[in-house]
């Protein structure tokens, strides 16, 4: 059975984005910027929108505040992982179909439960929980579209 | 269904689904910035803002996802995936336009608005343990938020994040409603 790649152009513009967002959602302290010159810097101004950006709910890096929260960075990285590992994906489990959708209900499900909960106070949740949390959400978006860029040839 | 040669225009999916975004988007900032003005400076470099901090994260990256669910519900059709990340980029350029017209019309109604936000990261600055002269140089570099430069920089730090999710999000988007599968 021989890996066959589809839409290539869309797969590597999806990909490089991703992997852009991942960075720049890493903060300017991947960079080496210092605290005091961090502020208002470009990687923060991206994700204003998309992010709260709480620092009590951030990881940091050389103690610069991240661009997003840890659910955010996670989801980022395991979809950036995912892509990336998608022909992998592919050979592993050749026919990804409804269950993957399932997954992803799944994984939006369990992050709405965890964000309901520590709202209103039936527990609270950490770091290390957001940040697996928001990985089975990146994770299981690149599984459903794996497919769609590569599939398992078996006339071969 | 239609097949792709006839599909009809998707605009007018993509229209609502930036104003929507836009203004969803928008709304969250103002009142996460109304509720920084209403809080003390604590020297922290981000104010907490308690009920968006849980509720408002990637609401900005649905638009791309509405968009095709949308075009898909309302005209009946099947398309690849790569249509479903037009759909999402058209969303997030739609959706940063619409935010820059919606803030620059806030900024009529309220017009001391962003310089009550500066002078409030101003003296959360000064409330930072930092060296003097990193905080005057912090400080030094608040610019004009309304000045052309700022809104047209602000405007494409904001196309490239919006931009980007919704295009993953219109391919999970036309992935989930418009497969022919």
């Amino acid at each position: 059975m021989q890996l066959q790649a589809h839409n290539k152009a869309l797969y590597l513009s999806v990909l490089t984005g991703a992997g852009f967002l991942f960075l720049a959602a890493l903060g300017p302290g991947l960079l080496g910027v210092r605290v005091s010159e961090s502020f208002g810097s470009w990687q923060y101004q991206i994700f204003e929108l998309l992010c709260h950006q709480d620092p009590a709910r951030s990881f940091n890096i050389t103690g610069v505040q991240m661009a997003v929260c840890s659910r955010c960075i996670s989801i980022y990285g395991f979809f950036f992982f995912g892509m990336v590992s998608m022909p992998v994906f592919a050979r592993f489990k050749p026919s990804l179909q409804k269950e993957e959708i399932n997954w992803l209900i799944a994984a939006i499900l369990l992050n709405l439960a965890d964000v309901i909960g520590n709202y209103f106070g039936i527990w609270s949740n950490t770091h290390i929980s957001r940040f697996l949390l928001g990985g089975a959400f990146g994770i299981t978006l690149a599984l459903i579209l794996t497919n769609e860029f590569f599939t398992l040839n078996k006339s071969e | 269904m239609e097949n792709e040669q006839t599909q009809p225009s998707y605009w007018n999916s993509v229209i609502l689904a930036s104003l929507i975004t836009a203004i969803v988007v928008t709304a969250f900032s103002l009142i996460g910035g109304y509720m920084t003005l209403g809080s003390e400076p604590s020297g922290s470099f981000f104010s907490s803002a308690q009920l968006f901090s849980t509720i408002g994260c990637l609401v900005g990256a649905l638009g791309g996802l509405f968009a095709n669910w949308h075009y898909v519900k309302e005209n009946d059709v099947t398309y690849k995936i790569g249509k479903g990340a037009l759909l999402g980029l058209m969303v997030g350029l739609g959706a940063t336009i619409f935010s820059v017209i919606i803030s620059q019309i806030w900024n009529v109604i309220d017009p001391g608005f962003q310089e009550a936000l500066i002078e409030w990261n101003i003296q959360n600055l000064e409330a930072m343990q930092m060296p003097a002269e990193a905080r005057e140089q912090a400080i030094a570099g608040f610019d004009d938020p309304n000045s052309l430069q700022n809104i047209g920089l602000q405007a494409l730090f904001t196309f490239i994040g919006l931009g980007i999710v919704n295009v993953i999000s219109g391919l999970i988007g036309a992935k989930v409603f418009a497969s022919e599968e």
